[in-house]
């Protein structure tokens, strides 16, 4: 076999798969080996999650440093909280195609708006992490509540029901002395990345608002994993949140 | 003379009569002591905020759902049964929210795909309808 054979047959085979990928419109860089994309809302719009598609691409600029100082930017726990769960991307895109499609669920970017403002992950609303470390009557706390499902305990619990409640009845456990969490939603949070503290910041004082932990999910890779992997990014929602 | 454990009584109200200048002196290490304990908490969520505005300022990438946007429209004139199919093949995401809409608001957004096969004006009429506005 001459070796012009077979280099005219290596530059058919590639012709032939560039011809195949133009013609189906299939992904290369794919979400999962048998998923391209997904379709996250976000705000009043769909947006198609991908990956970016030019395996030649790097990242430039901030998302590509590597040392920050340590205080304030330090490497942060796999856990964020007893009962909270740490999750990766797979399961950020199985909640955006679950709990946040069907509205039982929310993301959270817990970053100041000034990093919000540069590109959020689909489908998230800002909630800056410094919000739920108000006092329990400070209105922004009350608006970032609800918009959580918690309301306000409008009962006058005394000390007898909230002692029972503690133990289990009148719908306890999903309650305590300023709120009441019994429609509360599954929520991710997440921010810059593993050496990020905002989203843990936010955990922290969610638990000691009593936000039940189960219903908490921390995504520890933020925008640094995700930019990492070309994913997708978009323009903040702009009223704030449609979600 | 006011009693401290009248100030440091966080859960009752202070009598109304009390005068902030007018504490006791003896009250005045125990306020100061209270200021060195929460300030250094204050400052450090302060300083924190600052040091994030800095990295913040230093990003200079913006969000990249550009590309999303250009992805391509719908096939032109379908016919509404071809409109639909071409959506749940192309658009499956889009097509799971158009699938929940009555007939009458399926026509309206195949009206809107007849106007303009872009798929943004497409999923913003059918997201609309879907959230009823």
């Amino acid at each position: 076999m001459s070796l012009k054979f077979v280099r005219l047959c290596g530059a058919l085979v590639l012709l032939g798969g560039v011809v195949a990928t133009a013609v189906s419109g299939a992904a290369e860089v794919n979400l999962t080996p048998d998923k391209a994309y997904i379709e996250v809302v976000h705000g009043n719009k769909l947006i198609r999650l991908q990956r970016i598609q030019d395996t030649e691409h790097e990242l430039t600029g901030g998302w590509t440093k590597t040392s920050r100082k340590c205080p304030p930017f330090c490497i942060q726990a796999m856990s964020a909280g007893e009962g909270v769960h740490t999750i990766g991307q797979l399961e950020m895109f199985n909640f955006m195609e679950s709990q946040l499609r069907q509205g039982t669920g929310l993301i959270i970017d817990a970053r100041t708006p000034a990093w919000n403002k540069r590109g959020t992950i689909p489908g998230s609303i800002n909630i800056p992490f410094k919000v739920f470390g108000q006092d329990p009557d400070n209105p922004e706390l009350l608006d970032a509540l609800e918009r959580l499902g918690v309301k306000p305990r409008d009962d006058d619990a005394g000390t007898l029901k909230l002692a029972l409640e503690k133990w289990g009845f009148f719908g306890g456990g999903q309650k305590n002395e300023f709120w009441d969490f019994s429609a509360a939603k599954d929520i991710v949070l997440w921010c810059n990345g593993p050496w990020c503290g905002q989203s843990p910041r936010a955990i922290n004082n969610l638990l000691k608002l009593g936000y039940p932990a189960e219903k908490i999910y921390y995504y520890r890779g933020g925008m640094q994993i995700w930019k990492i992997l070309g994913l997708t990014t978009a323009e903040p929602i702009s009223d704030g949140g449609a979600n | 003379m006011v009693s401290c454990w009248a100030i440091l009584d966080v859960g009752g109200d202070l009598p109304k009569a009390v005068n902030c200048f007018r504490v006791d002196r003896a009250c005045l290490p125990i306020i100061f002591a209270g200021l060195l304990f929460y300030l250094p908490a204050v400052l450090a969520q302060d300083a924190y905020l600052d040091a994030l505005a800095d990295e913040a300022a230093h990003l200079e990438d913006g969000p990249s759902d550009t590309a999303a946007r250009d992805l391509g429209g719908m096939p032109k004139g379908l016919d509404m049964a071809g409109f639909e199919d071409a959506m749940k093949k192309k658009f499956f995401g889009s097509y799971l929210f158009y699938s929940k809409l009555s007939d009458e608001q399926k026509q309206l957004a195949y009206e809107t795909y007849r106007q303009d096969n872009d798929i943004e004006p497409i999923r913003k009429k059918i997201m609309d309808l879907f959230s009823g506005n």
